[in-house]
């Protein structure tokens, strides 16, 4: 009786322990990205950035907008030679979480469009002349850690993004991420 | 009970935003592919010269711009182009591909024409016993290219801005060549133009360019125009542009005047 009574008091104070807030959240991940598949071999890997801007509308559902930029190494035959790229993504999407104290599993998944910042790619047909936008599909996943101050979180998240317009270029994403959610607790 | 200041809220929100926006709205390169590739010396009879010529596909003069060119050259006293210095910021990569077994030396140049003229350094070549030719507007390095080897290169933005500004004193300000080209402008406020010292930015911009390979071996050079618009006067089909849709520029070859009579 009195350890059932120790569990009953532990179980409340342990999830009250890691409050996360909800609401309007902002989020910002630095990571690295590249282009996987037939492409891979023309875009090297880079450094990435990504910014969201979600709500909640349940403790398990945020939905969103996000944006990311990753600048890449063109490797396409020469010339041009150590000429570089930026790729600009921007999306709507919904985000689910299952949350377990302080630990939080997601997956995510939108679409919106990518804007390649130059035609180097032309030379082996990823862009036609004069197109510099395409649609995006994007999803993902990720772990987050809520810290004390119920507003905070940090993570590590990974995507995959396939953009039809570019002749199906594809890629893969990983970044670690730190989240500010304004607003009361869950 | 945590206390938000609205201007807290919105500035957290909206920083990291404007930072990537401001990220992807710099000016971006695009890049023109050489129509077709300099060969040279393809066998021992064939010429160790060939050149092959790019002009920029450039949408025509809106009203505005017409209008706030003709008044900055009545300003100045002098006929402006519609593509100036600083317009374009425009390099050209290459690569060099020898196709023999040996060593061999070759030279990329590059020449070219703004609106109103072109520069061909042979014109100024009246007696080939006498008169040197003069350089051309960029490049003419020598360059060693291995047997069966590959070189890369590039002629640089400031390179084809100097060539620009050259091109204008040795055209319309009627310039010695050689002054012209020895001549660093980069630091001269203005430059010389038929008799007004104009800025920098008023000058004539290079619209094209006439890429030259010279080499004794059989070579290949393969070119690619790389060009930051800083003005939106690019079509963007680029290359591919429908030709009613770019300016025709007909710029004439520059002539110079003949010397004085003695």
């Amino acid at each position: 009786m009195r350890s059932l009574a120790v569990v009953v008091v532990l179980v409340p104070s342990l999830a009250a322990a890691r409050p996360a807030a909800r609401g309007v959240s902002a989020e910002a991940g630095l990571g690295a990205g590249g282009v996987i598949g037939a492409d891979a071999a023309w875009v090297q890997p880079g450094p990435a950035l990504t910014l969201r801007v979600g709500y909640d509308l349940w403790s398990w559902l945020t939905v969103g907008v996000a944006a990311a930029a990753s600048t890449h190494e063109a490797t396409v035959p020469a010339p041009p030679v150590g000429e570089y790229l930026q790729l600009y993504r921007g999306r709507a999407d919904a985000r689910l979480t299952a949350r377990l104290d302080a630990v939080a599993l997601y997956l995510e998944g939108g679409a919106g469009a990518a804007m390649m910042s130059s035609n180097v790619l032309a030379k082996v047909g990823v862009v036609e002349p004069g197109q510099r936008f395409s649609p995006v599909l994007a999803g993902g996943g990720g772990l987050e850690y809520q810290l004390q101050n119920r507003h905070y979180a940090v993570g590590l998240g990974g995507e995959y993004w396939v953009a039809p317009s570019f002749t199906g270029l594809q890629g893969v994403e990983v970044r670690a991420f730190l989240r500010y959610t304004y607003g009361g607790s869950r | 009970m945590p206390t938000y200041r609205v201007g807290d809220t919105m500035l957290r929100t909206l920083l990291p935003w404007t930072i990537l926006a401001a990220a992807a709205c710099g000016t971006d390169p695009q890049y023109l592919p050489g129509p077709t590739a300099v060969e040279v010396a393809v066998d021992p009879m064939a010429a160790t010269t060939a050149t092959a010529t790019v002009t920029l596909p450039i949408v025509p003069e809106s009203d505005a711009d017409r209008t706030a060119r003709e008044a900055r050259a009545t300003a100045l006293g002098v006929e402006l182009a519609y593509v100036r210095v600083g317009d374009l910021e425009v390099s050209i990569e290459w690569t060099l591909k020898n196709l023999t077994d040996t060593e061999a030396v070759a030279k990329v140049k590059v020449d070219g024409g703004n609106q109103f003229f072109y520069y061909y350094p042979l014109a100024f070549v009246i007696d080939p016993r006498e008169d040197p030719t003069p350089p051309s507007l960029a490049g003419g390095i020598p360059i060693r290219v291995p047997g069966q080897g590959t070189v890369s290169g590039v002629i640089r933005e400031d390179a084809l801005r100097e060539a620009a500004l050259d091109l204008e004193a040795i055209t319309r300000g009627q310039v010695n060549p050689f002054a012209a080209l020895l001549n660093v402008n980069e630091d001269d406020p203005t430059i010389p133009v038929a008799g007004v010292d104009v800025p920098q930015d008023a000058a004539s911009g290079l619209v094209r360019f006439d890429i030259t390979l010279e080499a004794a071996q059989h070579m290949i050079l393969e070119y690619v125009v790389r060009v930051r618009d800083q003005r939106g006067l690019l079509h963007d089909q680029l290359l591919a542009a429908p030709i009613d849709e770019i300016v025709e520029f007909a710029p004439a070859e520059y002539i110079p005047p003949p010397p004085p009579p003695a």
